[in-house]
């Protein structure tokens, strides 16, 4: 059963839902394609940017990092060369040059201190004083430092364990150090100038570096020791680990990796003479658009953008399908029979053309129609008509008043003679209802009447009848020849005393038939013989038949076709002769039938 | 031309479509978890927080990265476990989103273990055996005094006999424990000890010198002690050495200058600066259901003066901020 | 469009549906806001107040900090009114304190107490808390006074500098008056001495001072400044100054006049590692170590701000700020902005 409403379902479905489905399909498919399309352009260019903003972020903390460091330096430059390398340690007092430089620089550096080559402490700003039981000579820093003379040492960073502080405090720094020239009187020595800086203020700058998506900055120095991690005491202690030994081998630039099963994007910067590496990372999950929020969204306009759609095609459809389905209803009207409804004109120009062609065609059936009825309605009356002669009432009483004269006057044999013609006539003329006879019917039925009216006239005319034997079995229409022949002898026999003549010839011409009736008597002039075929109103006149000529060029027309007819040649005073065109057809019992 | 039908799916699409707006673009049905800060109170077993210095550092780090507002709270005195238990109670009604405590005694652990109210409860564990609570940090003070004590038997002559500072029933659940380790420890190893609470100066000197041979090595049970003890024998009251080495347990920054200062032999510490961190760690996780659950054991470190430059100890006990 | 033919396709019936639902909803609306206006003038049962410290390894600032804490439990035991205190360590760092500031603010705390690191800087954490309008209550560093002025919800707790000095040298020119050997040790009729001052932006330094020195020469004192240092009030570096003072002048320092106590305390300790004695060392605070160091004969005398009444000035006054009731009449405010904390001259038993 599904499938067989399926079917009539499909077949059943409107225009209007159809083109509303395309649409919308369509539209949602082109929407989708260029959703996911746009999306994943912007995807991409969101990680471009996110990549970019990155690197440039690294490079902004890389200068800011240079920058710091070579300030450090630039001061432990002007200590040295401004300060101590030309200055005579027995002699001058050199603090308040360091002091000076110590207060402007206070925010990142936590002491300088000039130490001998012994260890012994020389100078310090602020006043300090070495811890008790420390031998700074033993320690790594001061052994590598006074070998590369030329090289400032930075060390990691570390505890500041070098001098005096308070209980209570600690304080992380990374030392930079540097092997100088003290001068003593006239012997120099070499020396180390220290400088703690304080790690909170390269925290400063390394902290609270956004990179968006969950990024960070990280710092290690050459030896893959952490310079500086967002959670560098959670490494430390073990609890985190971070991919340094990778990080180790990077070179300056970007790099994608694995660690920890994540994806991330790794940014690598040098810094310079420390042999620092800055780098920043970002996982690469963080830069995607998605969250549940964001497919909410992207669902959420999706749907709007659908709920518009329905209703733009709902709307579009409804405007074309909407005349369609009322020319569509006028034309039901039509089927069930409403000719005269007001046939749909509007909508689109083809729509209107259909609705105008439709409408005309309703009118012409209906005009069509009418004209039918109306064709009807001769035919009927025209049958009526010869139905009505068949029985010629005045031509029977006039023929009963013979007959019961000559009965009156014991003229026996001619009312038998006329008594039996009568009979034979009208039997004739009735023929049970067929309006095709043979010939020799048709002749018969005028040899009857001929009989009938020569009695009646006493013998005003002769007549003659010729036929061909082979034409007497040929098709004719009933009650032809009759009322030619009435017209023959009421036109032309009627002031003829004794010399009428009446000829009647029946003779066959190739595939056509012939009846010619003359006769000799008044004729017509050219207007009598066209009023005579084209009276519309027949001709009656009491004593005939009823029919008229132009009854029998019509009915002969209309049984037989245009070809055939009536000729009628006439010449007053000289005589009439009449023409029957008839096809040649042999007389069957079923022609009845065909041509009615 | 729609039709009723056309017309009430048209209505019921529009609702949904109203809907998912909301959810998607206001904060009406889902609500960004991310912004939300939870509060946590942390109520530890002293009146001060003297020992919790690089504990707070890691619970301020972490409260910073979980987006958890912290509350640090003291109790009005020390080791008060009435105190303990109201102020567990006023904080979980106070609308405390998690629990971090650091428990007086058993009582308040039972009352912490039987969980009443909505918010869970990390316990900063001694590692008795009967600990259960919705999250654990665990510190194992017993093991933390055996390891002591086996080091201090390998730096202290055999005979040397053993002070150790405490009193005989300490309130104290980590240095009942630990002290109960490091004894069964030194009973093994044929020590002789005792606990003793010296007064003052005369007090240390008194002990000190009444012992045969004169010598002595100092084990104090809590940091307190340690610190006293340390700021005592400072001052080189008695004979260089008659004192093996004082011995105990903490890492506040007056300890471990004592330790570099050579005042204090050698002590065992843990980091406090992740259990902080892990403390408030947890309880988040509790909250978001996202923890194992699993406790959390810190490892105890035994720690001499020259182990404070090494960078693994270094940074443990001196917590970058 | 057709959605509201849709319902207004329901008649009247339905228009009238709408009008009373939207009734309804605007009514709710209404009563919660109101609710929760009202909910705001209600008492308060818990305030939170955020303390920002300059250094917390002052021990003068760390003494305060202790004080704090406790006034703040004993606030909340007779109160019953719940205290948060939320203290942090600005270690010298201005940036710092002002990142400590803004936190405090977007937790909600209901006041400041605030050590600012530069007092002259303290007009980024004012903007601040009047933009959130919080009060703040300024201790121990004093912000300008035109700072001050900008806003009636700032407060200022501290000692009176100029007092203290002054309390200061008077210790010594009473111990003059009543025994000048006990002040000028070698009998030269000259009592020199060393300074030690606190870091150089600091007013108190430049206060106590001008006022210390110049209340001992118009009390009478002979006095001769042998050398002075900036010990930026850290215990460390006066030892280390007065370590090298001692090996450049040895036997002619009779007197040190420090700033402060930890100052004094590391001049102390720099004469008990070179076993000398009997010199003079003043300070001012009171600190705890300080107060010690008087009851052990280290110290010759410091004044001493009463610690107690100091903390409880600043939670007082803060408590009130936030509980939105009156200042409290025990701490009666200068120009409605400052509180100077009571002092008192604290000096070692001399009955030898």
């Amino acid at each position: 059963m599904g499938k067989r409403t399926w079917g009539g379902f499909r077949k059943r479905i409107s225009i209007r839902y159809t083109i509303f489905i395309y649409f919308t399909v369509s539209a949602l498919i082109a929407m989708l394609l260029s959703g996911e399309a746009l999306y994943v352009q912007m995807s991409r260019q969101l990680a471009a940017v996110v990549q970019e903003e990155s690197q440039a972020v690294l490079s902004q903390v890389n200068r800011s990092v240079d920058s710091y460091l070579r300030t450090i330096m630039k001061l432990s430059d002007s200590l040295y060369y401004g300060v101590i390398k030309n200055a005579d340690l027995s002699a001058e007092d050199i603090h308040d040059q360091i002091t000076l430089l110590y207060d402007n620089n206070k925010d990142s550096i936590a002491n300088i201190a000039l130490l001998s080559r012994e260890g012994e402490l020389l100078e310090a700003v602020p006043a300090a004083r070495l811890k008790t039981g420390l031998d700074v000579t033993e320690e790594e820093w001061f052994g590598d430092t006074l070998e590369r003379t030329d090289n400032l040492h930075f060390t990691t960073p570390h505890v500041q364990y070098i001098f005096d502080n308070s209980e209570q405090q600690y304080r992380w720094v990374i030392t930079l150090t540097r092997a100088v020239e003290i001068t003593h009187g006239t012997s120099t020595e070499q020396g180390i100038l220290l400088i703690d800086i304080r790690y909170s203020s390269l925290q400063q700058i390394l902290e609270d570096i956004s990179l968006g998506n969950q990024g960070y900055l990280y710092m290690i120095d050459s030896g893959g020791e952490l310079i500086y991690h967002p959670k560098m005491q959670l490494i430390e202690t073990g609890q985190m680990k971070e991919n340094i030994s990778a990080a180790l081998e990077y070179r300056d630039g970007s790099y994608q990796e694995k660690y920890e099963g994540e994806r991330r994007n790794v940014s690598v910067k040098s810094v310079g003479y420390t042999g620092w590496k800055l780098l920043s990372v970002t996982p690469e999950k963080g830069l995607s658009l998605s969250n549940l929020k964001m497919r909410l969204f992207v669902a959420f306009v999706a749907a709007s953008f659908l709920f518009a759609l329905v209703l733009i095609n709902a709307f579009i459809s409804s405007r074309i399908t909407n005349p369609i389905q009322k020319l569509e209803k006028s034309v039901n009207a039509i089927e069930e029979g409403e000719l005269d409804t007001e046939v749909y004109t509007g909508g689109s120009y083809e729509i209107q053309h259909l609705g105008r062609s439709i409408g005309d065609m309703a009118k012409r059936i209906k005009t069509l129609m009418q004209d039918i009825v109306m064709e009807h309605e001769s035919k009927r009356r025209s049958e009526f008509d010869t139905l009505q002669s068949q029985i010629n009432p005045h031509f029977l009483y006039n023929t009963l008043d013979i007959i019961v004269w000559m009965i009156e006057n014991e003229q026996k044999q001619e009312a038998v003679k006329v008594v039996t013609a009568l009979a034979r006539f009208f039997r004739i003329s009735l023929s049970r209802g067929k309006s095709i006879i043979p010939v020799r019917d048709e002749l018969e039925h005028v040899r009857n009447y001929l009989t009938i009216q020569q009695m009646r006239f006493k013998n005003k005319f002769l007549y003659e009848i010729h036929a061909e034997e082979e034409v007497k079995d040929l098709a004719c229409l009933k009650l032809m020849m009759q009322p030619l022949v009435e017209n023959a002898i009421y036109h032309g026999m009627e002031f003829m005393d004794g010399d009428g003549e009446i000829h009647i010839e029946v003779r066959r011409e190739g595939n056509n038939l012939l009846f010619e009736i003359r006769d000799n008597g008044l004729g017509m002039t050219q207007e009598q013989v066209e009023s005579l075929l084209s009276e519309k109103t027949h001709v009656s006149s009491r004593r005939g038949s009823g029919i008229g000529v132009k009854n029998v060029n019509e009915r002969i027309r209309l049984y037989f076709g245009e070809d055939y007819g009536l000729e009628i040649w006439s010449e007053p005073d000289e005589g009439t002769a009449i023409r029957c065109h008839l096809p040649a057809e042999i007389y069957t019992e079923t022609m009845e039938k065909e041509r009615t | 031309m729609i039709g009723k039908r056309g017309k009430i799916l048209a209505a019921l699409y529009m609702i949904f479509l109203v809907i998912l707006f909301l959810m998607c673009s206001t904060d009406l049905i889902i609500r960004e978890p991310e912004n939300e800060i939870y509060q946590v109170a942390v109520i530890i077993e002293a009146a001060g927080d003297d020992n919790y210095g690089n504990f707070r550092k890691g619970m301020d780090q972490a409260a910073v990265e979980c987006n958890a507002d912290v509350r640090f709270i003291t109790l009005y005195e020390e080791l008060h476990a009435g105190q303990q238990i109201d102020l567990i109670h006023r904080e979980q009604q106070d609308g405390a989103d998690a629990l971090i405590v650091a428990p007086v005694d058993e009582k308040v652990m039972a009352a912490v273990s039987g969980k009443q109210g909505n918010a869970p409860i990390v316990l900063l564990g001694t590692g008795g055996a009967d600990e259960k609570a919705d999250g654990m940090i665990v510190v194992d003070y017993r093991q933390m005094g055996e390891r002591l004590a086996e080091e201090m038997k390998k730096r202290i002559p055999a005979d040397c006999p053993v002070f150790i500072l405490a009193d005989e029933h300490e309130k104290d659940m980590a240095t009942r424990s630990f002290l109960e380790g490091a004894e069964s420890v030194l009973e093994e190893g044929g020590f002789r000890f005792w606990r003793v609470r010296p007064d003052g100066e005369e007090g240390y000197r008194e002990i000190l010198e009444a012992q045969p041979g004169g010598k002595a090595a100092i084990l104090a049970g809590s940091p307190e002690a340690l610190t006293g003890a340390a700021d005592i024998l400072e001052k080189d009251i008695v004979q260089p050495g008659c004192v093996q080495g004082l011995f105990g347990r903490g890492n506040t920054p007056a300890i471990l200058d004592d330790l570099d200062g050579g005042v204090v032999t050698g002590i065992c510490v843990t980091d406090e600066f992740s259990r902080g961190y892990f403390s408030v760690r947890r309880a988040i996780e509790e909250l978001e259901r996202s923890g194992t659950g699993e406790p959390l054991v810190m490892d105890a470190y035994y720690i001499e003066k020259k182990d404070l430059r090494e960078p693994k100890y270094e940074k443990m006990l001196f917590p970058m901020e | 469009m057709r959605k509201c033919c849709f319902l207004w396709n329901r008649g009247n019936n339905g228009c009238i549906i709408c009008g009373k639902i939207l009734a309804v909803l605007l009514g709710v609306c209404m009563v919660l806001t109101g609710c929760q206006g009202a909910g705001e003038e209600e008492k308060k049962n818990s305030i939170r107040i955020g303390i920002s410290l300059y250094r917390g390894d002052d021990i003068f600032i760390n003494n305060i900090r202790n004080e704090l804490e406790e006034k703040a439990k004993e606030y909340e035991r007779e109160k019953g009114i719940k205290v948060t205190l939320d203290i942090q360590d600005a270690k010298g760092s201005q940036n710092t304190q002002n990142n400590q500031v803004d936190r405090f603010i977007s937790l909600g705390c209901d006041v400041l107490c605030v050590n600012p690191v530069d007092r002259m800087d303290a007009s980024v954490i004012i903007d601040k808390a009047m933009n959130a309008e919080v009060p703040v209550v300024f201790f121990n560093r004093q912000p300008v006074e035109e700072d001050m002025n900008r806003w009636d919800q700032l407060y200022y707790v501290g000692l009176d500098a100029k007092e203290t000095a002054v309390n200061q040298g008077k210790m010594v020119v009473d111990l003059y008056r009543e025994k000048p050997s006990a002040v000028d040790l070698n009998d030269d009729g000259v009592v020199s001495y060393v300074l030690l001052e606190g870091e150089s932006s600091h007013q108190d330094s430049l206060i106590r001072t001008e006022w210390s020195i110049r209340t001992l020469k118009d009390g009478g004192v002979p006095i001769e400044k042998i050398t002075g240092g900036i010990a930026n009030w850290e215990r460390s570096q006066a030892s280390a100054l007065m370590e090298q003072w001692l090996g450049a002048y040895p036997d002619k320092i009779e007197l040190v006049v420090s700033n402060n106590d930890d100052m004094a305390l590391g001049a102390v300790d720099a004469l008990e590692r070179a076993g000398i004695t009997g010199v003079n060392v003043v300070g001012i605070d009171g600190t705890t170590p300080g107060i010690e160091a008087v009851e052990s004969d280290r110290l010759l005398g410091t004044v001493s701000a009463n610690k107690e009444t100091y903390a409880n000035a600043i939670l007082e006054l803060a408590a009130s700020r936030a509980m939105g009731e009156e200042l409290p009449r025990e701490y009666p405010l200068v120009d409605g902005t400052y509180y100077w904390a009571p002092q008192e001259i604290l000096i070692r038993d001399l009955g030898e």
